[in-house]
């Protein structure tokens, strides 16, 4: 299940990271802001549910966009760190407002109509919760309509276009900074539909979450190959199953480390990723 | 007169930040953003608290140990991460931070996430900081006006061209990762004597936050900007009234942000110094303009 939510979220980045040559550090804490977001609307409007998740894919894409005129001078310089350090930054500020804002940087618990009702699937000995079900089942539909929209549109063989050759793309006279403005809308739909996801798995949001998340798409990414979108599905399922064996076998909070381990240890044996880079 | 206890703290804080500045400054400057030296700092603060405190190590066998022991862990790290992207390296580097913060928090001999006290005290502390600075003043100094210094620049800007004039890339990479981590050790030793009291929480993104913040608002093309800059930002809020203290990460965000829209050279650039100074010899940066 949270192998799903890396695989969408590592999805979304390199899309963005395809069509507009920027890698974004702060997609995590954009997605628990959204997370907030619809956690404050579902507080103020009676657990309206359609209300929470409009809040949700409002927040994230607004925030996303706003990162297109914030790193328009760089990606033209093709400044990559500087375009790193201020998505990091970016992050950051978007986490210490979440700290403040919201009870003092204290977990909230979502209420029973995000977790599906709190409704279980029994199978024998297994129990499945409805929330989990949804879970996967959104990150597929989400995925597949994703697929659709970039092959079976013609918005979308644009932006295939513009991320296989920029330089042709424009020769042929496609909107290449439409594209790109397009590029950053979507991605924040996505990280919209991230958190509603996300906000359904884990029941809870905190603003350390964001970081974590952030940066744990990004290892997906590089184990992947940057920019592989197979393999960015394919190594957001295995990071997500090496996390709930680690979670089954080891004693104590290892989790993060051994799996950041087993990244890091990748990238110094095969610095292209698995799959091999695409960028 | 004595100084007071607190103006001491904060005089050493702003070396500690200087040295940590520098130490993100040089791979920078090769174009690479290498988070290890937080990693570093961690590795060597919690070995120089442990040693003195539990082995009862004399503190400057300690402090050298701690430095050793972090250049010859970052002279691994850097022959490892040699051959990898400017952005498999930034992540790379920012998963040692997170690897080390829960190695420490589950290991109960440090103090896990409760914390480790020392309780020696190191003397001389502020002139050890301020002697520790102005030696790396005059060394970075001399590398950055160097061919060693040029070579570097030119690793951001065109790899090729310096593979074609024979400039052996892989070296310079190794030599610079190993010399910044060595000087994230020994911030992270200064800083552990300053402070006391150690928690895993404290080596990750604040540091991180900071240092970068120092060095592109001072200009990453230069090491004067670390220098200037270092202690002007990190008294804004400490000198400001507390509800501004509150929000020292979010200013220092801002101003990154601000910074990378507005002047992404940063205030101090090789233009600059060349313009106050027409004949310190400065030789233009690749990436400067003149009037940016």
């Amino acid at each position: 299940m949270t192998g799903s939510i890396y695989v969408l979220a590592a999805v979304s980045v390199t899309f963005l990271l395809l069509v507009a040559g920027f890698i974004e550090f702060a997609h995590g804490e954009v997605v628990v802001l959204a997370m907030y977001c619809t956690w404050l609307v579902l507080s103020l409007a009676g657990e309206n549910l359609f209300l929470g998740l409009a809040a949700s894919l409002a927040a994230a894409t607004l925030l996303t966009i706003l990162l297109e005129p914030l790193t328009r001078r760089l990606r033209h310089a093709r400044a990559a760190t500087e375009c790193l350090i201020m998505t990091v930054a970016f992050g950051m500020i978007l986490t210490e407002v979440m700290s403040h804002s919201f009870y003092h940087g204290m977990p909230v618990r979502f209420p029973e109509v995000m977790r599906g009702g709190g409704l279980d699937l029994a199978m024998g000995v297994i129990h499945i919760s409805a929330a989990n079900i949804y879970v996967v089942a959104g990150c597929i539909a989400v995925l597949l309509l994703f697929r659709w929209f970039l092959y079976r549109t013609r918005q979308g063989r644009a932006m295939r276009a513009v991320a296989i050759n920029l330089d042709t793309a424009r020769m042929l006279g496609l909107p290449v900074a439409r594209a790109t403005l397009l590029s950053f809308t979507i991605t924040g739909l996505l990280a919209g539909v991230t958190a509603i996801l996300l906000a359904m798995a884990l029941g809870f949001t905190s603003p350390p979450l964001g970081g974590v998340l952030s940066f744990k798409v990004l290892a997906v990414m590089l184990f992947a190959g940057m920019g592989n979108f197979l393999g960015a599905v394919v190594c957001g399922l295995l990071l997500g199953i090496i996390e709930s064996l680690i979670t089954g076998y080891f004693v104590g909070a290892w989790t993060d480390a051994i799996a950041m381990g087993i990244v890091m240890f990748t990238i110094m044996i095969r610095p292209d990723g698995l799959f091999g880079s695409k960028v | 007169m004595a100084m007071s206890a607190y103006l001491q703290g904060y005089l050493v804080m702003v070396g500690v930040l200087i040295l940590l500045g520098w130490s993100l400054y040089l791979p920078l400057r090769a174009g690479y953003m290498n988070n290890s030296p937080i990693f570093f700092m961690a590795i060597s603060g919690y070995f120089a608290a442990y040693t003195t405190g539990e082995l009862h190590w004399a503190i400057p066998v300690a402090f050298a140990a701690a430095v050793a022991v972090c250049f010859l862990l970052a002279l691994l790290l850097s022959l490892t991460l040699v051959n990898v992207s400017g952005f498999a390296m930034a992540v790379a580097t920012i998963a040692l931070v997170f690897i080390i913060q829960t190695i420490i928090r589950n290991l109960e001999f440090l103090g896990a996430a409760a914390g480790f006290s020392i309780y020696s005290q190191m003397p001389y502390l502020l002139t050890v900081t301020y002697v520790l600075v102005v030696l790396n003043l005059v060394f970075l100094n001399r590398l950055a006006n160097s061919r060693f210094g040029r070579a570097l620049e030119a690793m951001e800007y065109d790899p090729e061209v310096c593979d074609a004039l024979g400039i052996n890339r892989r070296s310079l990479s190794i030599f610079v990762q190993a010399y910044s981590g060595g000087l994230g050790a020994v911030a992270g030793v200064l800083y552990t004597f300053n402070v006391g009291t150690l928690f895993p929480e404290m080596f990750g993104f604040n540091f991180v936050l900071y240092g970068f913040t120092m060095v592109l608002v001072g200009g990453r093309s230069t090491l004067w900007g670390v220098l200037i800059f270092g202690p002007v930002l990190w008294s804004i809020p400490e000198f400001a009234p507390p509800w501004i203290g509150q929000w020292r990460n979010i200013m220092f965000g801002g101003i990154i942000v601000l910074l990378l829209v507005l002047r992404p050279k940063g205030v101090i650039t090789k233009e600059t110094l060349r313009r106050l100074a027409p004949r310190s010899g400065a030789t233009p940066a690749l990436g400067d303009q003149p009037g940016e």
